[in-house]
C-alpha cells in the first residue's frame, strides 16, 4: 500500500510581466487502489497539476510538498520521479521521429524496472498488453506518436501505464478527443490495470463522460488552482446536470 | 525540432556558369569574398596549395567483374573551382574502377584512402559502371593528414550504383573532395555521404544528367564535433528532361567554447529550359546540440522551365526539442539516454537505408562519442 500526498502545492509559470501563480494551495491524498477524479473548467490549472507532479521544467513549485510514501518527489528529477513510481499519461504526447514504439517501450521498461526485460518474455508481454488495448501488432514498429490518431495516442499512453506498472498514475484528459469506441477501450484498459491492484489514479477530466466507464472513488472539483469541493461519484452527477458555474461563483466569492 | 529556420535565396549558381578548367591559374586566388568560399575557413586550404605535395595511396578491393587499372585518361569531369583544378593537375595518373556491363556485383567494391602524410596528398578515382550493371561502392577517407580528391562516378544507361562515402578525418586535417556523377539514360544513383568530421572537410557532390530518366538520390548524415568544419555543397544540374533528384542531408553539431563546431550545407538545383518533367526535392535539417555550434543552410533552386513534375526544398536548424526530452524522461529514461535516443532517431531514416551496416554503425558510434 502506497500513499501520494500533495500538501499545499503552489506552482507558478513564467508569463509576461512576471511569474503567474496557477496552483494556489492544492491538498490531496491518494492511496493505492483509489481512483480520484479531478474535474474543473478550462484554465482551472488541472494540467498544471499533472505536469508539476511529473516535473515539467516550465512549472516552478513555489511552496508545498508532494510525498510518495514519505519521500518528497519535488526534489527528484523527472526520470527519478518516474522510477519512483509516478506516471503521467499526457494529453498531447509529442512525436519522437525515428524512435520506434517498441524501442521506446523497452528503453522505458528497462529504466523503470532497473534491468532490461528478457527478450522472449518482453515480446509476449508487449503483445498481450497491445492486444488488451485492441492495438495492431504493427503499431510497435511505428515511430512514437508520429502520425498517430488521437485515439492511438491515448491507447499508447495507457499501454505505457500498463507496462511501467506505476504506483500512481496521473491521466491528463485521457478521455478528450476520443470517440465512444476508443473511450471504451481506454477505460477498460484503466479498469484492467486497477483490477490488478497496486496503483492509485488521478483522473483529470473536463467531462463526466469517462466516469460512466471508470468509476471514481472520489471526485474533486478544481477551480482557480485549488480543490473547492470534494465528494463521491454523486458529485460528478451534479456537475453533469448543473456544470461548474456554482463552484466557480462560490470560489470567486470566497476570494 | 524547434524552429529557428534561416536560409537565404537567389544566390547565383556559379558552379554551373562559371570558369571550367583543369589549370588552377585560371581561377582567382581563393578568398572569403568569393561566393563559393564565403562559408569556408579559407586559411585552412593553404596546405592544399603548398608547392610540396604527394599522391595518396588508394586501396581497392574489387570483386569479380570489376577491373582496376591506372590510367592517364582525363575523365569527364572538368573542375569548376581552384582546389578542384589543383587536385586535378596534381593527379596525372587516375585509378579507374570499371564494372562490366550487365554485371551484378554480389560484393561491394571497397576503396580506402588514408591521408597521413606530412604534405598534402591528392588522388583521383574514376568509377565507371557499365550499361545495366548493378554495383555497390564503399569509399572511405580517414587519417590525420590533408589532401584533395576527385571521385568521378559514371553510370551508363540503366546502371544502378549505390555509393557510400564515409569521411572521418582529424580536427587538424583539411580535405576537399569533389564527387561528380555522370548519369546516363535511366541510370540510378543512390549515394550516402557520411561525414564524421575533420578540421575542414568540404565535399562537393554534383549530378550531371546525360540521358532522360536518370534518377539520383543524394543522402547525407554528418556530425560536426569540436574544432570541426563540415561543409557539403550538392548540385543537381538538370539539363535533360524527365530526370529526378532527391537530396536529403541531416547534421548534428556539438562544439565546445574553445573549439566550436561548424557546418555548411549548400544545396544547388538548376533546372534548365530543356529539362521538362524534372522532379526535384531537397532537404537539410540540422540539430545544434549546444551554443558552441553553428549551422548554415542555403538551398538554391533555379528554374528555367515551368513544365516540371515537382520542385521543392526545406531547411531547418534547431535545438534538441525539450518536450521530447521531457516525454522520454517522464518514462524513467535518464537525460543522456533520452538525448541519444532522440538524436539517433533524427538520423534514423537516413542510416536505415545505408547499405553498409559497418559504415552506418560507425556513424552511430561517432554520434555516441559526440553526445557523451
Amino acid at each position: 500500500m502506497s500513499t501520494l500526498e500533495i500538501r499545499n502545492l503552489h506552482v507558478s509559470v513564467a508569463a509576461e510581466g512576471g511569474d503567474r501563480e496557477i496552483l494556489r494551495g492544492v491538498n490531496l491524498t491518494v492511496k493505492t487502489g483509489e481512483i480520484h477524479a479531478i474535474m474543473g473548467p478550462n484554465g482551472s490549472g488541472k494540467s498544471t497539476l499533472a505536469y508539476s507532479l511529473a516535473g515539467h521544467p516550465k512549472y516552478t513549485v513555489t511552496s508545498g510538498d508532494v510525498l510518495l510514501d514519505g519521500e518528497n518527489i519535488l526534489e527528484m528529477s523527472v526520470d527519478e520521479r518516474a522510477r519512483a513510481g509516478l506516471f503521467l499519461a499526457m494529453q498531447y504526447p509529442v512525436e519522437v521521429p525515428g524512435v520506434s514504439v517498441s524501442n521506446f517501450l523497452r528503453t522505458a521498461a528497462t529504466a523503470v524496472r532497473g534491468e532490461a526485460p528478457r527478450v522472449r518474455e518482453w515480446v509476449g508481454e508487449l503483445k498481450d498488453a497491445m492486444k488488451s488495448l485492441s492495438m495492431d501488432p504493427a503499431f510497435a514498429q511505428r515511430n512514437v506518436n508520429e502520425g498517430f490518431s488521437g485515439g492511438e495516442k491515448k491507447r499508447h499512453e495507457i499501454l505505457q501505464m500498463q507496462l511501467l506498472n506505476p504506483k500512481f498514475a496521473v491521466l491528463d484528459e485521457t478521455d478528450s478527443g476520443l470517440d465512444v469506441d476508443a473511450l471504451k477501450v481506454v477505460s477498460e484498459g484503466v479498469n484492467a490495470i486497477h483490477a490488478h491492484g497496486g496503483v492509485g489514479t488521478l483522473l483529470i477530466t473536463h467531462y463526466t463522460r469517462i466516469l460512466r466507464h471508470v468509476k471514481p472513488d472520489f471526485v474533486h472539483v478544481f477551480v482557480d488552482g485549488a480543490i473547492v469541493a470534494e465528494g463521491g461519484a454523486e458529485l460528478a452527477e451534479e456537475l453533469e446536470a448543473h456544470g461548474y458555474e456554482r463552484f466557480v461563483q462560490q470560489a470567486r466569492a470566497a476570494v | 525540432m524547434s524552429a529557428t529556420t534561416a536560409h537565404s535565396h537567389s544566390v547565383p549558381i556559379n558552379i554551373v556558369s562559371g570558369t571550367r578548367s583543369t589549370d588552377p591559374a585560371d581561377f582567382p586566388v581563393i578568398s572569403a569574398q568569393q561566393e563559393m568560399w564565403r562559408f569556408t575557413p579559407v586559411a585552412k586550404l593553404e596546405p592544399l596549395e603548398a608547392a610540396e605535395f604527394s599522391e595518396a595511396q588508394v586501396k581497392v578491393a574489387a570483386p569479380a567483374d570489376v577491373a582496376v587499372r591506372t590510367t592517364n585518361a582525363p575523365g569527364r569531369y572538368v573542375p569548376t573551382d581552384r582546389i578542384a583544378a589543383t587536385t586535378w593537375s596534381r593527379t596525372p595518373s587516375v585509378t579507374e574502377v570499371s564494372i562490366s556491363p550487365e554485371a551484378v556485383l554480389n560484393e561491394p567494391v571497397k576503396i580506402d584512402v588514408a591521408l597521413n602524410g606530412a604534405v598534402a596528398q591528392f588522388v583521383r578515382v574514376v568509377i565507371a559502371a557499365g550499361m545495366h550493371s548493378q554495383a555497390a561502392v564503399e569509399l572511405t577517407f580517414t587519417g590525420q593528414g590533408s589532401g584533395g580528391a576527385i571521385i568521378e562516378l559514371q553510370a551508363d544507361a540503366g546502371a544502378h550504383v549505390t555509393f557510400t562515402h564515409l569521411t572521418e578525418m582529424s580536427s587538424k586535417s583539411t580535405l576537399v573532395v569533389h564527387v561528380p556523377a555522370f548519369l546516363g539514360r535511366d541510370a540510378v544513383l543512390r549515394s550516402h555521404t557520411l561525414t564524421l568530421g575533420g578540421g575542414l572537410v568540404r565535399i562537393v557532390p554534383t549530378v550531371h544528367y546525360e540521358g532522360p530518366g536518370a534518377d539520383a538520390q543524394l543522402s547525407g548524415a554528418f556530425i560536426a564535433g569540436p574544432g570541426h568544419h563540415v561543409e557539403h555543397r550538392t548540385l543537381a544540374d538538370h539539363t535533360v528532361a524527365n530526370c529526378r533528384s532527391h537530396v536529403a542531408y541531416k547534421g548534428v553539431l556539438s562544439g565546445t567554447r574553445e573549439e566550436p563546431a561548424r557546418s555548411v550545407w549548400i544545396g544547388d538545383v538548376l533546372i534548365h529550359s530543356a529539362a521538362t518533367g524534372t522532379d526535384t526535392y531537397e532537404l537539410n535539417r540540422n540539430l545544434v546540440m549546444n551554443e558552441f555550434a553553428r549551422a548554415d543552410s542555403v538551398p538554391n533552386l533555379e528554374i528555367e522551365t515551368g513544365d516540371i513534375a515537382g520542385a521543392g526544398h526545406a531547411s531547418a536548424t534547431g535545438r534538441l526539442d525539450d518536450e521530447q526530452v521531457f516525454y522520454l524522461m517522464s518514462r524513467g529514461v535518464d537525460r543522456t539516454t533520452a538525448t541519444s535516443l532522440i538524436v539517433a532517431g533524427f538520423f534514423d531514416d537516413l542510416l536505415a537505408v545505408v547499405p553498409s551496416e559497418e559504415c552506418a554503425n560507425r556513424v552511430r558510434e561517432r554520434l555516441a562519442q559526440v553526445l557523451a
